[in-house]
């Protein structure tokens, strides 16, 4: 058996609970991995503050996946790892010494079958025979380990083995006990020294000194040893106590190291033992039949407690803060805290897997952590809150004990006496009165029961412009109820960051929550998503989900249909109502309404910097109604950006003062900027909220025939102009187009309004 | 800020004095930060582990604090209790690389959220050390405590260093901006 250790430190992994910890709760989730995969149980766990800083780390001795990876990573401080029939004892990151157990005398009948074999012509077939005989002769588990391997191995097994032994001195196979156990007691209460009490597979438990490395004193107790506790100090008093395979716990005092005293056995357990834990002076042992007993340290019976799981593990809790000091048994999904024998915390895991071992200690700069190791070889830590307070919930949790109940017998009085004569007198009278008051009450019951079920079935829905579904539900009967509210969405986008508040009477009901945050309200979605590109950054893509884009659709074109069929999912926009839809539309600019030939087509890019998201919708002026109207529009701006071109440059040559610009885009503008030179000029920045295409028409109108006025009535009439140039933040993109707002100076209150209809400027330094 | 409040901070005139509670768990750098706080002059060369509690002065723009230096060690945390009602600001230091007892943190927090001296004053969370590699961003940092389930009080959260005092000026605007709101507020 080799031990392989790695050292895991709090660094390693994360795992979040959203929710804080219930107030009563006395457990929070610190940490949880479930990847570390280790294979280990809970004696090859260990606390140990590694670089002595107060920063304590958990070792975990890996047992490897098969037997060949002995390798061994990282452990780092004094720590002694007990592996096959050797102790290494490593110091400050490396193996620092390492204390072998004795060999023990081969049996002489397979010492006899090894020199036969030797002498005698090499017959694997006799030596195996003899084995064998050596093996009933005595007891096949006192063989050497190599003998026992040997008779158990295939023919190819025993060649390689056979080749081992010969490379062995004496060309014998050497008998070594295996270390099953080890526990470290302290020399004395001013030592930091510690002496090692290593249990063995052939009954003996060894002394060693950890500083020499000698073996101090050995006792045996002649059966193979599985745990071992220990407390006091080695040179005044000690007592280890130590538990066999069969399932007797001995008690090994300093009397007994001379040879002339026998350890004393204390209890005889008639199950296996799963685990021995020792706590404010009890001795804890849990066995196989989901009982844990109590015993003092004399050995004496105190109290037995009977769960109904089969216990995992147990540890011994101490808080030194509070004062407690208690005893955790780990059961498959749930973790006891027993105070003696009534139940004070149990705490439930929520990982997949069920638990494997579990240790208490300080950890990191927690004094209070209780590591959680599961069967799929992950790792839970959970940390005792400062706040916790250990009171009894035996009453509802801990298995009812049948010598826990006192009988309640009523003193023989009068009255007792006139009872019991009248319960013998009628009898079966009595009984036909309780039953049919039973059957009564039991009506009842259930005809409160089916009345509350359809009164807690009707729902309260509320309607309000989201569109939000509501259903409440209510089981249970009583005191404690259950609400299950569910909620669905009817809006096209997903709704975020709500909340679902209870309000109700303090002083009536007692709510587990009251405020519950609703993360993310999603409508149903659509099976298919269309790809678009995102408005103002093209270089993003936006995958919106079908029935929500449809539905933009349908609201943009004018088309929805109010057939109530609300969670009916759509894959297309009926035609027909487009078509009549665009007729009523062209009439009503007293167009011809075009029969022939296609629509023009549409699309729309999501608006993600808007909040809600909206879409911008683009249209193609191919096949548009609209085309003709919009080329003579073109027309005429285009003759009257000419013309303003023209007129500008014209009062350029009177004043020098450039008034036209027609800008591309922002680095043109800088590049403008960059060529002003006049020191004394100003320049106004603006950020405008409103983007060109939400220009009020009117606006735009009385600035056409502004401009109109200006260019052809005004003409040669001098105006200071000031600038101002829209600065748009980064976020909005850079793409969107430059736009400069012009407005006289002379008036008191420049209105930001906008002449966009051409890329078109006006700019003017102040004198 | 106008010509006047420049003027009274330099020659710290009319300003205003208040008490801030600095609160975390043991080795979150609370100490270390309220040094790098103080000006050059009254600095300590050596940081200590705090016992109970220790009272420091440092000023900001426009204000100048007292600040409770709380200890963070398990047994001193119920003096914290005590300092709530007088506190008109509340800096909470968390060790942004102790992942372990991010939850510990996150516990206390709300505790101290959630107690009845508490008022609804400026909070102000700084995840400490972030020079150290292992350090988490702060936006883990906030999540892992809860934060966005904050309400009702100006809150935010700052990466800080106390070694390299990056994040410290800011994080002393925020509190003196929002304290001097909050006095503001308390006194009309
Ligand atoms: N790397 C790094 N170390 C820091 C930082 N801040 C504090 N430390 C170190 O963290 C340790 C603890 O700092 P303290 O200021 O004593 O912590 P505290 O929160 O006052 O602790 P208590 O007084 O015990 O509650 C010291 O060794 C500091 O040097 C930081 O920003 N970066
Ligand atoms: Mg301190």
């Amino acid at each position: 058996m080799i031990y392989w250790s790695i050292s895991i430190s709090p660094m390693q992994s994360i795992f979040q609970m959203s929710l804080l910890p219930a107030p009563g709760a006395r457990w929070m989730s610190a940490l949880s991995d479930d990847e570390l995969r280790l294979n280990t149980n809970a004696n090859c766990v260990s606390f140990v503050d590694t670089q002595a800083d107060g920063d304590i780390k958990l070792i975990v001795a890996d047992l490897g996946t098969s037997r060949y990876e002995m390798k061994l990573k990282t452990p780092t401080n004094t720590i002694g790892v007990a592996a096959g029939s050797t102790l290494f004892i490593y110091k400050a990151l490396k193996p620092f010494y390492k204390y072998d157990l004795k060999p023990i005398e081969l049996l002489p009948a397979e010492q006899a079958a090894w020199i036969r074999y030797w002498s005698d012509g090499h017959h694997i077939d006799h030596l195996v025979r003899n084995l064998e005989m050596a093996a009933d002769e005595a007891s096949f588990a006192e063989m050497s380990t190599l003998s026992q391997a040997i008779v158990m191995g295939s023919d190819e097994d025993r060649e390689q083995l056979i080749a081992k032994v010969a490379n062995m001195k004496e060309r014998m196979p050497v008998n070594k006990s295996q270390m099953t156990c080890v526990a470290s007691i302290k020399r004395s209460p001013e030592s930091l020294v510690d002496v090692c009490a290593i249990g063995c597979e052939n009954g003996d438990i060894q002394f060693v000194d950890t500083q020499a490395f000698q073996m101090l004193a050995s006792v045996n107790i002649k059966s193979p040893v599985v745990f071992i506790l220990t407390t006091g100090h080695y040179d005044v008093d000690f007592k280890v106590f130590a538990s066999t395979r069969a399932g007797t716990i001995y008690l090994i005092q300093r009397e007994h190291l001379g040879k002339d005293r026998e350890p004393r056995k204390i209890a005889t357990l008639p199950k296996r033992i799963v685990a021995i834990k020792m706590f404010a002076k009890i001795l804890a042992v849990a066995t196989d039949d989901c009982k844990i007993t109590y015993y003092d340290f004399r050995g004496k019976r105190l109290k037995e407690i009977r769960t109904n799981q089969r216990i995992i593990g147990l540890e011994t809790f101490n808080y030194e803060p509070r004062q407690y000091s208690t005893l955790l048994v780990a059961f498959q999904r749930e973790i006891y805290m027993y105070n003696e024998n009534s139940l004070v915390d149990v705490l439930k895991i929520d990982s997949q897997s069920d638990i494997k071992w579990i240790k208490f200690g300080a950890f990191g700069r927690e004094e209070a952590a209780l590591i959680i190791g599961t069967k799929s070889g992950g790792i839970i830590v959970k940390l005792f809150r400062r706040t916790a307070q250990l009171t009894d919930m035996a009453e509802i949790h801990a298995p009812k004990l049948a010598h826990n109940y006192k009988l309640n017998i009523p003193r023989r009085t009068k009255l007792y006496q006139d009872q019991t004569q009248r319960e013998r007198d009628n009898p079966v009278h009595m009984h036909q009165m309780y039953q049919r008051d039973l059957f009564l009450l039991r009506w009842l019951v259930s005809q409160q029961f089916a009345l509350m079920t359809t009164k807690a079935l009707s729902t309260v829905s509320t309607s309000s412009s989201e569109a939000v579904d509501i259903s409440v539900d209510v089981n249970g009967f009583g005191p404690t109820f259950r609400l299950t509210v569910r909620l669905s969405s009817g809006t096209p986008t997903p709704l975020t960051d709500m909340w679902l508040s209870f309000i109700y009477k303090k002083e009536s009901f007692k709510l587990s929550d009251a405020l519950i945050p609703v993360a993310l309200l999603t409508p149903q979605l659509h099976r298919d998503f269309v790809v678009t590109m995102v408005d103002k950054a093209s270089g993003n893509y936006a995958i919106t989900c079908k029935k929500l884009y449809l539905q933009f659709m349908e609201k943009e074109l004018n088309t929805q249909s109010n057939d109530g069929k609300t969670y009916e999912i759509k894959d297309q926009l009926d035609p027909v109502s487009i078509k009549l839809n665009h007729e009523k539309f062209t009439r009503s600019f007293g167009i011809a309404v075009q029969t022939e030939g296609n629509l023009p087509k549409i699309y729309g890019i999501p608006k993600m910097h808007k909040n809600p998201i909206k879409f911008r919708f683009i249209t193609g002026a191919h096949d548009s109604t609209l085309k003709p109207l919009s080329i003579e529009l073109q027309k005429i701006l285009r003759f009257l950006h000419g013309h303003f071109r023209r007129y500008c440059y014209s009062i350029t040559g009177h004043n020098k003062i450039n008034r036209f610009f027609s800008i591309q885009n922002t680095f043109r503008v800088v590049q403008q900027l960059n060529t002003v030179k006049n020191k004394r000029s100003e320049i106004f920045c603006a950020d405008f909220s409103s983007l060109f295409t939400n220009l009020p028409h009117n606006v735009v109108k009385e600035k056409l025939y502004y401009l109109i006025d200006l260019m052809f009535k005004n003409a040669g009439h001098f105006y200071t102009y000031t600038i101002l140039v829209e600065a748009i933040s980064p976020e909005k993109g850079l793409s969107s187009d430059i736009k400069i707002y012009l407005c006289r100076k002379d008036r008191r209150n420049p209105i930001v309004t906008a002449i966009i209809t051409m890329p078109l400027s006006e700019m003017s330094l102040l004198d | 800020m106008g010509f006047f409040s420049t003027l009274s901070s330099i020659f710290g005139v009319g300003k205003k004095s208040c008490n801030i509670v600095v609160v975390g768990l043991d080795n979150a750098g609370k100490s270390t930060i309220l040094n790098a706080l103080r000006s050059e002059d009254t600095r300590v060369s050596q940081v200590v582990p705090t016992v109970g509690m220790t009272v420091t002065t440092f000023s900001g723009t426009g204000v100048n604090f007292s600040a409770f230096d709380m200890s963070g060690q398990g047994k001193y945390r119920n003096l914290w209790d005590a300092y709530y009602a007088k506190a008109e600001g509340i800096m909470f230091v968390v060790d942004s690389t102790d992942r372990l007892r991010l939850s510990v943190a996150r516990d206390e927090l709300w505790m101290i959220l959630d107690h009845k001296d508490c008022k609804k004053v400026p909070l102000l969370i700084l995840s400490n050390k972030s020079d150290r590699p292992d350090s988490l961003p702060v936006g883990e940092v906030s999540n892992l405590l809860g934060l966005d389930l904050m309400r009702n009080r100006p809150w935010t959260i700052q990466q800080t260093s106390a070694i390299n005092g990056n994040g410290l000026p800011h994080s002393l605007e925020w509190l003196s901006k929002n304290i001097k709101e909050y006095m503001n507020g308390e006194s009309s």
